[in-house]
């Protein structure tokens, strides 16, 4: 069939405006006049037609088009006079739009704060929403997300804990469990990868057994993935990237879209295939490309985790455990079957095992079920702010509708019936809202570029949050649920006749007019305890972060900065001495660099709680098997301690003596000596000795110092015991180099060096990477960086919700103001003086306002509840938060009087009582 | 009648003084884009029509349905006495306010020329 004509070959207008013009014109004209304007539309084309068929088509579009406006703007006036029977219903709405478009034209202010009040409540619960849809609501973006489960390792004897799975512990969950298809580990760490960039960079590499990518359903783009034979030892080491990543710094797949390639584009895709990436120091072949498995972590870059060192110890929990449930096996029925295994694993090797179990959970409660709760809340005060927005405008439609009853009630009389006026009522909101709603999702848009600029970076899934369909159509029902909630105060309203009632001069119905004044009153009530609730939530929020603030880390954080480095580069082997000697002559350079306070290497910097081991004291009772204490071990070097402000109480700090020639030596801090040695009066000098770990020569540490305590895992939680070693006696190859400087306390001055900083380690090692070099200050912030997140929005909203109901509670004052002129003016000639005046209107306002607050106050014990879990050091009942609130809101209602106020003190009782 | 017509009715009760006895939607379209270059479209055809039958204007039945028209019928439309006394109506107030001013508007007529009727 030719495009444009029928299936006897003659031509056709254009099918969609025929449709379309068809619709319109049977919602806009009568039966009669349809089939005549259609068919003149009809007869004219075929006229066109046989002259130029294209623009004949293109005419009738263009009158389709056209038509529709004239139609939509006067309709026939049959349609208009409403009452006739057999009209569709539609029409007569239509009709009702159009009116109602022109009245609210006419009060422009009304229109304009009921369509900002509701984009601002729309917008809010939007922008959130958009926020718990991405992060928790959506499936994770994996194959079959539901059966996907992570493996957890939990304390045998009070199920507490998650912790990640030695190697050879999952290895056994794998071969000896029934209750998985398939199993995988993976762990995701900084490494120096040459080969991708053009200076080798610090990269985040994920370390898998070679079936993750089958858990997940990763698909393969080019090559192949990982096989069974490459996670064996001894295998040739290779490497899988991720497709962004082979896009991005490889220019892979340009020049043809996915999909469509013919061979030429999979000779050019296979190019990038024997690759050599060299993975810290060791070369690895690239055989793959992967769609972005994300998982674990960012990684982009993959390789087998069974070549490498560390694997094989019981005692190195280092690895995250996920994997496919097998069909018609529940997530509690694996946990069953793993607590069998783990209990297997400990009566075969003691040790540690003897205290661990495992559970399995859903890996999509696993990934975001901590966010469940915070983001559910945000969600909540989100939708308080939209209850209070709506509750305003009913108020606002409310006073529209009495200040109009006059017209209404002429209306009314000259027979336009109920229906219609309810008709009226419903067109207003419906334009209302649907301006209010538009207006909202750009505030949502908006709110939602806000919060991701804003969002911690450790929140999952952050990436994803996006503002797609499905919010789209959130919003839209969300929309509709409040032009039902507005429509109702009115049609309440209309239903009662009130309106009616009031026809005649000055008939003004006592029992009505307060009725409406009750509901009105009542809104105000409402508002103000939503607000309340909001208001006393942010409060605490703030509290918290002040309370977090004030707390003494234990260091000191201004001034410094991080720079992370890892040594595997051929200059400096692995070889011990030498790297000993590169941080040496790395410290004397940038010592001496201007500006340089004080320098030190450490492997972890305070912010960061880093990894626990077991050990023993000796002299001490031997603990059982599997019960032995763990401590975190924090490598340092020389003038850590001083460089971060860390108090040295009792000993010496590590001197350059304290290297691999001489005897073990090892500092501590309080919180160790007040868990492991209580009753010591001389911890100097005791003996440690080492559980199932590492240090190769030495088995026993002396304590030679005992240093303060420092909050590792951020300011909220307490300080955890800790062992210092020297450097020089424990050779990690990874350090950070923590430098602090010596000028005025600005917000970027530490930064400043991070140029003469990264040119102090290219002077000695050219080819070495550098990782990221951040302020300490900034990394503590990023440990707050949730509550903090919290507290911007639900002061944002508390906010919102305070202007909304200072906004709805003058508007009712205003009100009843105008209502009571007569009444007041009386009252000033009765010798009535300003302070009666004043007195009269604030106590009005004060009592709407103290019963919200009680209302508010209950509200909030209520739902503070579910916010106590990120509260710190203030309890939820805190007297300072909930006196504030009550100040502001007090102070606030006042601010929201004046204006009412100070109207009514300039009624002139003469003028007043000629009124009406 | 002592009425005055908007613009749209005008052309249009024009346009049907023009073709005289019955006629419908199309030829009258045609007739005034051919006099004035401007195609209305046929929905403000209708709804105008629909007005001045309204108001007692001009008068309709419904014709025999045909082919051309996809099988619809035409709405055939004849001026009402009323419609010849507002026509004339407006006329003459047209002409009295334009009186004495023809050679003027001729002018701003050559000055702006092209200009759109309406």
């Amino acid at each position: 069939m030719v495009e444009g004509r029928n299936r006897h070959g003659e031509h056709s207008p254009p099918r969609f405006s025929r449709w379309w013009v068809g619709a319109v014109s049977r919602l806009m004209l009568t039966p009669e006049l349809r089939e005549a304007f259609l068919g003149d539309l009809d007869e004219d084309f075929r006229q066109r037609v046989a002259m130029d068929p294209r623009r004949a088509r293109a005419s009738y579009r263009l009158d389709a088009w056209r038509s529709t406006a004239a139609l939509i703007r006067r309709p026939a006036r049959s349609i208009t006079t409403a009452s006739q029977a057999g009209e569709p219903a539609m029409s007569l709405f239509l009709e009702d739009l159009r009116l109602a478009a022109n009245n609210l034209m006419r009060a422009p202010g009304f229109s304009l704060i009921v369509v900002l009040t509701l984009a601002l409540g729309i917008g809010s619960v939007t922008a959130v929403y958009t926020l718990v849809d991405g992060v928790v609501l959506r499936p994770l973006p994996f194959d079959d997300p539901e059966s996907l489960v992570a493996v957890w390792g939990i304390d045998a004897k009070t199920g507490a804990g998650r912790f990640t799975s030695s190697y050879p512990d999952f290895e056994d969950f794998r071969d000896r469990s029934k209750s998985f298809e398939r199993l995988a580990a993976a762990q995701a760490f900084p490494a120096n990868v040459a080969g991708i960039q053009e200076r080798p960079s610090r990269l985040t590499v994920g370390r898998i057994s070679h079936d993750l990518f089958d858990v997940l359903g990763t698909d393969v783009l080019v090559g192949r993935e990982l096989e069974p034979t490459d996670d064996v030892r001894g295998a040739e080491p290779v490497v899988v990237i991720a497709e962004s990543i082979w896009r991005r710094e490889l220019g892979g797949g340009e020049g043809g879209d996915e999909g469509g390639g013919g061979s030429g584009d999979e000779d050019d895709r296979a190019a990038v295939l024997g690759r050599t990436l060299t993975i810290d120091g060791i070369a690895h072949t690239l055989v793959g490309v992967v769609r972005n498995p994300q998982y674990p972590q960012e990684a982009e870059i993959f390789t087998a985790l069974e070549l490498q060192p560390g694997t094989e110890h019981r005692g190195q929990h280092s690895f995250a455990v996920i994997g496919r449930l097998a069909p018609e096996v529940s997530a509690l029925t694996a946990t069953a079957d793993l607590a069998r295994i783990a209990a297997q694993l400990g009566e075969e090797h003691g040790g540690e095992n003897l205290s661990l179990s495992a559970r399995v959970e859903p890996l999509h409660e696993s990934m975001v079920g901590s966010l469940r709760q915070p983001l559910t809340l945000l969600l909540g005060a989100a939708a308080f702010v939209l209850l209070i927005a709506c509750a305003n405008i009913s108020n606002l439609l409310l006073h529209r509708a009495a200040r109009r009853s006059r017209e209404v009630a002429t209306r009314a009389a000259l027979g336009a019936s109920t229906g219609q006026l309810l008709r009226q009522f419903l067109a207003e909101a419906v334009w209302l809202v649907s301006g209010g709603g538009a207006l909202g999702f750009v505030v949502a848009w908006l709110g939602k570029e806000i919060q991701l600029q804003r969002i911690p970076t450790t929140l999952p899934r952050a990436e994803e949050v996006a503002l797609d369909g499905r919010i789209l159509g959130f919003g839209v029902a969300l929309t509709c649920v409040v032009a039902c909630a507005f429509a109702i105060m009115p049609l309440i309203e209309v239903a009662r006749r009130d309106l009616f009632a009031q026809l005649g001069a000055g008939a003004r119905t006592q029992g009505a007019t307060s009725r409406r004044q009750t509901l009105r009153r009542g809104l105000v009530v409402a508002e103000v305890s939503l607000a309340v609730v909001l208001v006393v939530g942010a409060g605490l929020m703030i509290r918290t972060m002040q309370r977090l603030a004030d707390v003494d880390p234990g260091f000191v954080a201004d001034h410094t900065v991080v720079m992370p480095l890892q040594l595997q580069t051929p200059f400096v082997s692995k070889e011990w001495p030498q790297t000993v000697e590169f941080f040496d002559r790395l410290n004397e350079r940038i010592a001496a660099l201007p500006g340089v306070a004080g320098v030190a290497v450490a492997y972890q910097d305070p912010s960061d709680p880093g990894w626990e081991s077991s050990f023993t004291i000796e002299g001490e009772p031997e603990p059982e098997e599997g019960q032995r204490p763990e401590v975190g071990w924090r490598p340092v070097g020389l003038n850590y301690f001083r460089t971060l402000g860390i108090p040295l109480l009792q000993g010496r700090t590590f001197e350059p003596s304290d290297d691999s020639e001489n005897a073990g030596v090892v500092i501590v801090n309080q919180a160790f000596l007040a868990r492991h040695l209580p009753d010591e009066p001389e911890p100097v000098g005791r003996l440690i000795n080492k559980g199932s770990w590492w240090l190769p020569e030495i088995q026993q540490l002396r304590i030679i110092g005992v240093v303060g305590d420092v909050k590792f895992s951020g300011r909220d939680l307490s300080a955890q015991p800790a062992f210092y070693f020297s450097h020089r006696q424990f050779p990690v190859p990874q350090m950070k180099v923590v430098v602090r400087t010596a000028g005025e306390p600005t917000a970027r001055e530490p930064l400043a060096i991070a140029d003469a900083l990264r040119q102090a380690v290219w002077e000695i090692d050219p080819e070495l990477p550098i990782g990221p070099i951040t302020t300490l200050q900034e990394k503590m912030a990023s440990t707050l960086a949730y509550r903090s997140f919290l507290t911007q929005l639900l002061s944002f909203f508390g906010a919102s919700a305070l202007f909304l109901s200072a906004l709805g509670l003058y508007g009712v004052l205003a009100y009843s103001m105008s209502q009571r002129t007569r009444e007041i003016g009386l009252r000033v000639a009765l010798g009535a003086q300003r302070p009666d005046v004043i007195h009269l209107v604030m106590s009005q306002g004060l009592k709407l306002t103290v019963v919200g607050l009680v209302l508010g106050l209950g509200g909030a014990w209520a739902m503070t509840r579910y916010l106590q879990s990120v509260l710190f050091g203030v309890d939820r009942s805190d007297p300072l938060t909930l006196l504030s609130v009550v100040g502001v809101l007090l102070a606030v209602s006042l601010l929201a009087a004046w204006v009412p106020t100070q109207r009514a003190l300039r009624i002139e009782p003469t003028r007043a009582l000629q009124e009406e | 009648m002592n009425h005055r017509l908007r613009d749209l009715e005008y052309t249009l009760l024009l346009a049907l003084l023009r073709l005289g006895d019955e006629t419908y939607g199309v030829p009258i379209r045609d007739e005034i884009a051919a006099r004035t270059g401007r195609t209305l479209s046929l929905g403000a055809l209708y709804t105008t029509l629909d007005r001045l039958e309204g108001k007692g204007f001009i008068t309709s039945r419904m014709a025999e349905p045909t082919a051309v028209r996809g099988g619809r019928r035409k709405k055939m439309c004849r001026l009402t006495l009323a419609g010849q006394q507002a026509l004339s109506t407006t006329w003459v107030f047209q002409q009295r306010m334009t009186e004495g001013l023809e050679a003027q508007l001729s002018d701003l007529r050559s000055m702006t020329a092209g200009g759109d009727h309406g």
